[in-house]
């Protein structure tokens, strides 16, 4: 369970938000949607104990998340960022490996985590490319790398930054549905920043929609994803359309609005 | 292989030619020595061939070990922690800061012996001691910055060499060679007193770098990374810079500023072993010590007066370096 009270962030003299809560129960996802430089990544960060916020708190299970020593909350938390250095010389397998981390911190790795790793290769399809440098393997490859990592890691919540954007169609309905069976499965919470309206909507149960003058929105995927929000939060019109037998929704911005901006 | 396998190889094949090296440099030298005697007369002062054995060679070989290793450490650490190849003990300052210090205290004729640890090799300590808070202070506050830490490393080791021509100009004809040859690094201890002497900080420094091993490799991958998986980032920079300037501080101390050995070594380990350091730590010890061991022996063996062995860890390392480069470049194993 993650609680968000009162939180507040900000560089130096601008605040970026302030005032954000809003709860997420074991199993279920939310989505972070907004516009470039909204702190979509920021509030990701947050509850990945990675920066301090300028007030309010983040609990984690009832525990302020400020409490967690580094490798207690680790145990707790995977956060994939959105990408990483790709000049690095370690190899894919390696990357995965040390996913082990905090449940090792300097020991050697068992038959236990041996077996998590190579579950977690299998998972996001990436044996045959195990042992090559992460630098010789595709964008898309790097990116199921560090989702592979966080798989390792083995903790209830999984925090993603743009997981799917350097993936294929195929691997990215795969990801969607690995986590979607992550949390249905294994009770595993999911938040996730998108520029993706239509896989919040899709994958989603809830939306906290960045960007709008009034401040943060906050609510189910069917509540915050709504035209007029949308076009509150980006600024643009955006209509959405229901597919036929109940596939889902589809999100279609306002192309000519766009170019009459830029014109 | 794997990288496993050659580091499994590389870490058997390091502590025998520790103890090969241990056990033969002692032996080679201008002066030819009966090993039978030496051992029969160790304690016996008026041995010529035990003196040389137990008080010239084998101090200096051990020496050698120790200040090898430690500097290597001392560059296997830095270039983690700044995820930067070209980053070495010398790159902090500290080594500067420490060269410094020898030249004043050469400048100053001190004579002091402390602990076994001549003057210039106090100076030493207490110049790379003040570069090393002044550094670790630097890096402590506000938001670290690697590439910040490697130009203010680079400022204060410049502001240092300054300071290095600034005391050579003052100084008179004989104490400027004394300067001169302590600055091209030398290995001439007589008995143990300095090994003793530097012995706890290498030890200290040696830990705080090797403890951290898994934690560097998550470094490696970036502090933020690093953090999300578990690592107390801030407390394991800490640390290291600390052991770093404790190993870099205690080998300048007896040995002056030997270059390139903290550059090349964790490389040339690095490209044949991989990254992990869990290995790459007693490797780059191991093969450290050997190394400035070899390059020691030769340096005060091969010519009739004895060659800076600055000199010759640059002069044999350099074009074997460049040949490991060439031959594995496909593997895209450079940090």
């Amino acid at each position: 369970m993650i609680e968000v009270r009162d939180l507040a962030f900000g560089w130096n003299d601008t605040t970026l938000f302030r005032g954000l809560s809003f709860d997420v129960p074991p199993g279920e996802a939310l989505a972070l949607l907004g516009p470039n430089g909204a702190g979509k990544s920021t509030i990701l960060r947050l509850l990945a104990g990675l920066l301090r916020p300028r007030a309010g708190e983040v609990r984690l299970d009832g525990r302020p998340l400020g409490t967690l020593a580094p490798h207690e909350r680790a145990l707790r938390v995977a956060y994939v960022p959105q990408g990483i250095d790709p000049r690095l010389p370690f190899t894919v397998f390696e990357t995965v490996r040390m996913g082990r981390y905090a449940h090792l911190r300097g020991r050697w790795e068992g038959d236990i985590d041996r077996a998590v790793v190579r579950r977690a290769l299998r998972t996001m399809r990436l044996e045959a490319v195990a042992g090559r440098p992460m630098a010789e393997v595709s964008g898309g490859e790097r990116q199921r790398a560090l989702i592979a990592a966080a798989l390792a890691q083995e903790a209830p919540i999984l925090l993603l930054d743009e997981p799917t954007t350097a993936l294929d169609v195929r691997a990215r309905v795969e990801a969607l549905s690995l986590l979607e069976r992550l949390r249905k499965e294994e009770g595993r919470t999911v938040v996730m920043v998108t520029h993706d309206i239509d896989l919040a909507a899709r994958s989603c149960d809830r939306v906290v929609l960045l960007g709008a003058p009034a401040g943060p929105v906050v609510g189910s995927a069917e509540d915050v994803l709504r035209p007029e929000r949308l076009e509150a939060a980006f600024g643009i019109a955006v209509r959405s359309f229901d597919l036929p037998e109940g596939a889902g929704r589809v999100f279609v911005p306002s192309y000519s609005e766009g170019r009459e901006r830029d014109g | 292989m794997t990288d496993r396998g050659r580091a499994v190889l590389l870490l058997a094949g390091g502590f025998l030619a520790c103890i090969a090296v241990a056990a033969a440099a002692p032996l080679v030298g201008h002066r030819a020595i009966d090993v039978g005697r030496a051992l029969a007369e160790w304690g016996n002062p008026r041995s010529a061939d035990a003196f040389i054995f137990f008080r010239l060679r084998l101090p200096r070989v051990l020496c050698a070990l120790l200040v090898g290793g430690g500097l290597s450490l001392a560059g296997l650490g830095l270039q983690a922690l700044t995820r930067n190849g070209l980053a070495s003990e010398s790159t902090l300052g500290v080594a500067s800061g420490g060269a410094l210090g020898a030249v004043v205290a050469l400048r100053l004729g001190w004579t002091a012996v402390f602990l076994g640890l001549p003057a210039t090799a106090l100076g030493a300590l207490a110049g790379a001691g003040l570069v090393a808070v002044l550094v670790l202070g630097w890096a402590g506050r506000g938001r670290f910055d690697a590439g910040s830490l490697l130009l203010v490393g680079v400022t204060i080791g410049t502001v240092a060499s300054a300071g290095i021509l600034f005391v050579q100009y003052l100084a008179d004809a004989t104490q400027s060679h004394l300067m001169v040859r302590w600055l091209m690094g030398g290995l001439d201890v007589v008995g143990y007193g300095g090994l003793l002497g530097i012995l706890p900080l290498l030890l200290a420094g040696g830990l705080l770098v090797g403890l951290h091993a898994a934690e560097l490799n998550q470094i490696l991958q970036g502090d933020e990374l690093a953090a999300a998986r578990g690592v107390a980032v801030t407390r394991v920079r800490g640390a290291v810079l600390a052991g770093a300037a404790l190993l870099t501080g205690g080998a300048v101390s007896v040995a002056g500023p030997i270059g390139f050995v903290g550059l090349i070594v964790p490389h040339t380990v690095r490209l044949v072993a991989g990254l992990d350091h869990r290995w790459t730590v007693p490797l780059v010890v191991l093969w450290g010590g050997v190394f400035l061991a070899v390059c020691d022996t030769a340096a005060r063996s091969v010519w009739a007066a004895e060659i800076p062995v600055g000199v010759l860890t640059a002069l044999i390392g350099g074009p074997f370096f460049l040949g490991v480069l060439g031959s594995r470049h496909r593997r895209v194993r450079v940090l």
